[in-house]
């Protein structure tokens, strides 16, 4: 017996608490379904149902295959996505159930690792010849004209030297759903650095450690508004205003701000913004990592309490921070050993922006 | 008035197949709908709730009694809540969105859905089809195309029994 006809606005509420893939197998209905499951007020809907935003990891193993796990835990098992092009794919970041990935030669791919669907974004024409030049991304989502944002921060660098060729650092901008790149105006901060990282994304914002162009060169917390497209300052903890962020690196866990700051000591401290733009608000922790563990940064939490941690070895590491004890993560039989991983949450955005025409 | 002596105001409520219901007044006003009724002093007589039937409204009001009578505690609530839909079968669960949306009662509403949600989550393309009453527009051709771009959706997914 089929059930009294519901109206549209209720069809929406209980289809948004669906996990993706009952939604996806909810497309194959009839037409009309797929069209109703595919609009993006349905998509929006149920993005902002967080009662479905578990976290889930991706990881990209040290052969660049892509691999995702949706109950994290101790013996995880994973699921293979299809391969993308490159020798070394990293991260960049994740916003609404998308990832940005990386290669070496500066191609970037948007991933859905719930639906599988793979974009190709277009290289910037404006973007800097490789082998004289460095750069950096970062991605998040523009509330204001409601689309996802790509920025590349790039700068001359023909030699590996600390000091960069010519002080500018452009400032470039694609807007996946209209699928064009923009070049802004220049970060007024010196992003050069012996190494490139991506950006972390929270509150609108791009974040980087940078330097400040004032005559005592201190390490600032930069943050670019994907709205206004333009650098503020985030204030960095008071305990760290005369030390350098070189060596430091700025990621967001459990959805603050955070800063790893490797004492040289075996030691790792964990700042983290707890209210984000409050200077009072950074905590510190100090990690003892032992002979063991080289800390890089925290990917996600098992439970309440323990982290699973990205090791410079490539390890995954899972620290009990009431013993201060660690383990290696088992995925898929093997302690993990991965180039690079990130959490997204399950999400049925599309990462091509044809799909949205 | 009754309130000022101390005796419960009881209302009548008229379903769409004309059975009537005597409920508390302070127990019926969780329905906003109703409340408004009330406050308007459209509520002398008899209210007739024409998108209800007799079952639906039977079953709203056993509800409406029981989580008006837990004292303000949302852990307890939520219990009721559950226990009450667990053993509701889906058309049933759909007569109660329904009613719920029309007496405009969020928290059952809410409930509701997710009930819905919680029982449809793991059945098959066909249960979905029947008790939606959709009819499978696809051709055979279109229907495994469609099928093979949402292949993602069939791993690892156990379908429940089709009852």
């Amino acid at each position: 017996m089929a059930i009294p006809e519901l109206p549209d606005d209720i069809l929406i509420d209980i289809f948004s608490r669906l996990p993706s893939k009952s939604v996806g197998k909810c497309r194959c209905l009839s037409k009309p379904w797929r069209t109703f499951l595919s609009s993006t007020q349905f998509i929006k809907s149920h993005l902002t149902n967080k009662i479905l935003n578990q976290q889930n990891l991706l990881l990209i193993t040290l052969s660049n295959s892509i691999q995702t796990i949706a109950d994290v835990k101790h013996d995880a098992v994973s699921r293979k996505l299809d391969r993308i092009d490159g020798y070394t794919l990293k991260v960049v970041g994740s916003c609404d159930g998308l990832v940005l990935l990386v290669n070496e030669e500066n191609d970037k791919f948007l991933v859905n690792p719930t639906t599988r669907h793979v974009a190709k974004l277009p290289n910037s024409p404006l973007a800097l010849k490789g082998g004289y030049s460095s750069s950096m991304h970062g991605f998040g989502y523009d509330s204001y004209i409601d689309d996802y944002k790509v920025v590349a921060l790039s700068y001359y660098d023909s030699d590996t030297d600390y000091e960069p060729d010519c002080v500018d650092t452009f400032v470039d901008v694609y807007c996946v759903r209209r699928g064009v790149w923009k070049r802004v105006e220049s970060s007024p901060y010196d992003h050069s650095a012996p190494v490139t990282p991506p950006g972390a994304y929270l509150n609108g914002a791009v974040h980087w450690l940078a330097g400040s162009r004032e005559s005592d060169h201190a390490s600032v917390i930069a943050a670019f508004d994907l709205v206004n497209e333009v650098f503020t300052k985030i204030p960095a903890p008071n305990d760290l205003k005369k030390h350098s962020f070189e060596f430091s690196i700025l990621v967001i866990f459990g959805g603050c701000l955070c800063m790893i700051v490797d004492r040289m000591d075996m030691r790792t401290d964990v700042w983290i913004m707890k209210e984000y733009g409050l200077a009072d608000s950074w905590t510190k922790c100090t990690i003892d990592c032992g002979y063991d563990y080289g800390i890089l940064n925290p990917l996600c939490y098992i439970g309440d309490e323990e982290v699973v941690w990205m090791t410079d070895e490539g390890r995954l590491a899972i620290c009990n921070p009431k013993d201060e004890t660690f383990r290696d993560m088992i995925v898929d039989g093997v302690p993990a050993m991965v180039n690079d991983g990130c959490v997204f949450v399950e999400s049925l955005v599309s990462p091509s922006y044809d799909m949205f025409l | 008035m009754a309130a000022e002596t101390g005796t419960p105001t009881t209302l009548t409520l008229k379903s769409n197949d004309d059975e009537l219901f005597s409920v508390a007044e302070s127990a019926a006003i969780l329905s906003v709908t109703i409340r408004n009724m009330v406050e308007d002093g459209c509520a002398g007589g008899v209210i007739p709730l024409d998108n209800v039937d007799g079952k639906t409204l039977a079953s709203v009001i056993t509800y409406m009694n029981g989580i008006s009578a837990i004292p303000a505690d949302e852990e307890k609530k939520k219990s009721y809540r559950d226990k009450f839909l667990s053993d509701k079968d889906f058309e049933t669960l759909a007569d109660m969105v329904l009613a719920a949306n029309y007496l405009n009662m969020s928290c059952l509403m809410d409930a509701v859905s997710a009930k819905i949600a919680q029982v449809m989550e793991k059945k098959s393309v066909g249960w979905v089809r029947r008790k939606f009453g959709i009819e499978n527009d696809y051709t055979p051709e279109e229907e495994a195309a469609v099928k093979e771009e949402h292949k993602w959706t069939f791993e690892g997914v156990e379908t429940d029994d089709d009852n």
